[in-house]
C-alpha cells in the first residue's frame, strides 16, 4: 500500500518536473527574469495558476488582470485546506507552516479510503512534488529551450489519471463519496463555461454539502 | 510590476491554503462540518479530473485526453496499481495525439 503510494508520488513528481521545465522556459519568454520565474514557483507554489499568469502576460493582458486570473485558479485551495485541516498538527504555528504544502497532488495522495487525511503524508508529498516543481522551473528558466512539449507525452492526462487512481479505493467502498464525486464532476462541467476559469472546482466543492444529512 | 504580481499572488494563495487550518480547531469541529469535511477532497478532485480532461479554458472539448480518461477508468476498474493507471492514461493520450 505504502510502496504503491510512493510510486504515485514519484509519478506526480516526474510529471510536475517536466511541467516545471516548461514553466521556466515559457515564463522567461513571457518576460519574467530567471529569478522571477524561480521565485514565483517557490512562493506561489501552484502550477496551474502560474501558467494562467504567464498566459495572460503573453497575451498582452495588464499585470492586474494576469494576477487575478492566477488567483482564480487557486481558489480550490480553500476547500482543500478545509479538508486537510483536522489532520494537521495541533500547534497553530506548525499548522500554518504545513498549510503551505497544500496542493491538489499532496491532498490527493494523503486522502485515505476511510475519508480521513494523513497529515504527515500530505507534508511529505508536498515537499517532494514541490521540490520537483522548483528544480524543474530553475532548470527550464536558466537552461532554456531544450525541452519538448509535455503534451506530446500525454503528461497533462497524468494528473487527472492520478486523481482517479487515488480516489478509486475510496469510491469503491463509500457509495456516498462516489455520489458526491459524480455530483462534483457534473457541477464542474455544468458551470465551467459560465464562470471565470478556476471557479468551477470551487463551486463543485459544494457537492460535499450532500453529506450534511447523516 | 512582475514582482508585485508574484508577491500578491503568493500572499493570496497562502491565505487560501491557511484559512481552513487556522479556522478549524481539530478538537472542536461542529458535527455537521465534521460530516462534510471528508467529502470535500472527492468533490474537488473529481471536478479537477473532468476539468483536466474535458476543458480548454472555459470551453468544453473532447480530444485525445478523453481516450486517456477512458484508459484510466478502465485500469481503475480492473484494480490495476495506481502507477499503471497514470502511465496507461498518459500513453493512451500521447498515442492518440501522435496519430491525429
Amino acid at each position: 500500500m505504502f510502496r504503491s503510494l510512493d510510486r504515485v508520488i514519484a509519478a506526480f513528481a516526474a510529471a510536475v518536473f517536466v511541467f516545471g521545465l516548461t514553466f521556466g522556459v515559457l515564463g522567461v519568454s513571457a518576460g519574467l527574469s530567471e529569478m522571477q520565474a524561480i521565485a514565483m514557483s517557490t512562493l506561489v507554489f501552484g502550477g496551474s495558476s502560474q501558467f494562467a499568469v504567464i498566459a495572460a502576460l503573453s497575451a498582452g493582458a495588464s499585470p492586474w488582470l494576469a494576477a487575478v486570473s492566477g488567483g482564480l485558479l487557486n481558489l480550490r485551495l480553500l476547500p482543500l485546506g478545509l479538508a486537510v485541516a483536522p489532520a494537521l498538527s495541533a500547534r497553530r504555528p506548525i499548522r500554518a507552516l504545513e498549510s503551505f504544502l497544500i496542493t491538489d497532488e499532496s491532498v490527493a495522495v494523503a486522502s485515505r479510503p476511510d475519508g480521513s487525511v494523513d497529515g504527515p503524508r500530505m507534508v511529505t508529498t508536498g515537499l517532494v512534488v514541490g521540490t520537483a516543481w522548483i528544480v524543474g522551473t530553475t532548470i527550464g528558466a536558466i537552461g532554456g529551450d531544450f525541452i519538448k512539449d509535455p503534451l506530446a507525452f500525454g503528461l497533462d492526462a497524468a494528473f487527472p489519471a492520478g486523481f482517479i487512481a487515488l480516489l478509486a479505493p475510496r469510491l469503491r467502498e463509500d457509495k456516498r463519496a462516489l455520489t458526491i464525486a459524480l455530483i462534483g464532476a457534473a457541477i464542474c462541467l455544468a458551470v465551467v463555461s459560465f464562470v471565470p476559469v478556476g471557479m468551477a472546482p470551487l463551486i463543485a466543492s459544494l457537492a460535499a454539502l450532500v453529506a450534511i444529512r447523516s | 510590476m512582475i514582482w508585485a504580481i508574484i508577491f500578491g499572488l503568493a500572499a493570496f494563495s497562502y491565505l487560501l491554503r491557511v484559512a481552513g487550518p487556522l479556522l478549524i480547531q481539530p478538537d472542536s469541529v461542529p458535527t455537521w462540518l465534521a460530516r462534510v469535511l471528508p467529502y470535500l477532497a472527492p468533490a474537488v478532485l473529481a471536478a479537477l479530473v473532468v476539468a483536466g480532461m474535458f476543458t480548454t479554458g472555459r470551453s468544453l472539448t473532447v480530444d485525445a485526453r478523453a481516450v486517456g480518461l477512458v484508459a484510466a477508468l478502465a485500469a481503475a476498474f480492473m484494480k490495476l496499481p495506481a502507477l499503471a493507471i497514470i502511465v496507461l492514461a498518459a500513453a493512451a493520450t500521447a498515442v492518440v495525439r501522435l496519430a491525429s
